[in-house]
């Protein structure tokens, strides 16, 4: 798993690829609560070169949607992969997050207020 | 420096001795002497001598040197001898040791060394020399020394830890009802913890006269902390106290799980759960779940033409996000069903290629199993096959009902 940041109009974009297996647990939450603390509350997660997530791993976006809430912010998760998507939508997990086919979308919709990114 | 050289009457610890504490063996006083006053102006560095090769090892077990010197010729024992000897002796055989010899001979060094000395210096040496060696060994044996201590309190507490998470799984297999072998509907299952205790649990039992529940959940995270957590659970469900709620209704019962965890819930931790009641009267299952597995129903009008639905859950895990609108659902059980209700661990098996076992893969085993094979068993040998491994990485919880 290797997690990379960036800034993109004000919005932390992150990027989870790799495998998000139970090893990785402790590493990328506590990188997500760093991000999420010392961000503005809106954050994308792009999982698009995230080719595979287990239970452990579904509780590091559960806790990043944690993080964002105590902040009351915003987050997204965008472009999911099919083995990324069928974990989420077998846990429900999925219905928490606003889910965006890129990146552009997701920054899209959190730049316009009355955008579609759930209120965490 | 101080100077000890009668041994003390106890045998002190190892590992207590932090003082710079050398013995010198050699039959030769004078040398003691020439020794002694080059060590007698560090006054951290204690010096006991020993005249008499043939009870050094006494010597050096009572005062627990951090670096013997020695000579090599001696009249009552060989010096190369009782190198061996140190080397033999448990309490010494880590302990740095320095020929002082007035042999110069290569030959004579390399068999010192080949034997287990650690250093050679030809007598005698400078003083700075001698005390620089004597600390140089003397640190890193101290060190060592520590290091072992270390690893033997954190092997301690490891052991007590496991320990722990043993207490911890016995008492959790100890609220898991027995399998129901007998009559219309038959209960098995197979619980086996894992060594770090997956947080799994679960149960079934009669509400009333005509109403059977059945339930699995699955504590997110490992160890006692999750262990507990999933007991907290349960409890809260074998006592029937959930607010308002029928224990009926599937749907209700997550929300009211919901509600009562909501707020208790911290450090990351929620659960996920499949709570099913079946209908003796009407054969109807109901069931929801909460970001749980789905549970696997093999349904129809003989065992050979049954067909497979997955219970899929209709909401996200327990504690995580207040007010989710749990509902129940519900399918009516044909003549011949089988139900097997698990957690994740069933299938999240880490292969020995590194791949992962996935949901998808442990479907297509279930269904390519004959019928009435002992499936709970043949999985539990596939899976450790996958894995390469008898002991699993997450709890391994499977029920298994049959109609």
């Amino acid at each position: 798993m290797i997690i990379t940041q960036r800034s993109e109009q004000g919005i932390d974009v992150v990027e989870i690829s790799g495998r998000l297996l139970m090893a990785d647990v402790d590493e990328a939450r506590s990188s997500l609560k760093t991000i999420v603390t010392e961000g503005n509350g809106k954050l994308v997660l792009d999982l698009g070169q995230l080719s595979f997530i287990d239970s452990s791993g579904c509780g590091v976006l559960i806790a990043a949607l944690k993080y964002i809430r105590m902040r009351e912010g915003k987050i997204a998760l965008c472009a999911l992969t099919r083995n990324v998507r069928a974990l989420l939508e077998l846990t429900k997990v999925i219905e928490l997050f606003s889910v965006f086919p890129t990146t552009d979308a997701a920054l899209e919709a959190f730049a316009d207020q009355s955008g579609d990114p759930k209120q965490a | 420096m101080t100077t000890a050289e009668v041994p003390s009457s106890g045998t002190q610890t190892i590992a207590s001795t932090r003082q710079v504490t050398v013995l010198l063996v050699d039959d030769q006083f004078i040398v003691s002497e020439a020794v002694r006053r080059m060590l007698s102006e560090e006054s951290d560095i204690q010096f006991h001598y020993c005249r008499d090769p043939t009870e050094a090892i006494e010597y050096a077990n009572a005062v627990s040197p951090t670096v013997i010197l020695q000579d090599l010729e001696m009249p009552e024992l060989d010096g190369l001898t009782l190198i061996k000897f140190f080397r033999a002796n448990p309490s010494t055989h880590e302990i740095p040791l320095i020929v002082l010899s007035t042999k110069e001979e290569p030959t004579v060094k390399a068999e010192a060394f080949s034997i287990g000395a650690n250093d050679y210096m030809v007598k005698l040496p400078d003083r700075l020399e001698m005390v620089a060696r004597v600390r140089y060994h003397s640190k890193g044996y101290i060190a060592q020394l520590e290091r072992n201590e270390a690893y033997r309190k954190l092997a301690e507490s490891e052991k007590q830890l496991a320990e722990e998470v043993g207490e911890a799984a016995k008492y959790v297999r100890s609220l898991l009802p027995d399998p129901i072998r007998l009559g219309p509907m038959r209960v098995d299952w197979r619980f086996l913890p894992s060594t770090q205790l997956g947080g799994d649990s679960f149960g079934y039992y009669w509400l009333d006269e005509d109403h059977f529940a059945i339930y699995l959940l699955d504590v997110s995270g490992h160890g006692v902390g999750a262990s507990l957590l999933s007991v907290s659970a349960l409890n809260v469900l074998r006592s029937q106290t959930l607010p308002n709620t029928d224990l009926k209704d599937p749907g209700q019962v997550l929300r009211g799980l919901n509600n009562a965890f909501s707020e208790e819930l911290h450090n990351n931790k929620y659960f996920t759960i499949w709570y099913g009641v079946f209908c003796k009267s009407t054969r109807e299952l109901r069931w929801s779940g909460g970001g749980h597995p789905p549970a696997l129903l093999f349904n129809g009008s003989q065992r050979e033409e049954s067909r497979l639905t997955q219970l899929k859950s209709c909401g996200p895990m327990i504690g995580i996000m207040p007010d989710v609108p749990y509902i129940s659902q519900s399918v009516v059980l044909e003549p011949t069903a089988k139900l097997y209700v698990f957690s994740d661990g069933v299938y999240e098996i880490r292969q020995v290629d590194g791949e992962v076992w996935q949901f998808d893969e442990f479907v297509n085993y279930l269904c390519a199993a004959p019928v009435d094979a002992p499936v709970m068993d043949q999985l539990l040998i596939h899976i450790r096959d996958l894995q390469g491994s008898e002991q699993l990485d997450d709890d391994f919880s499977m029920m298994e009902i049959d109609w």
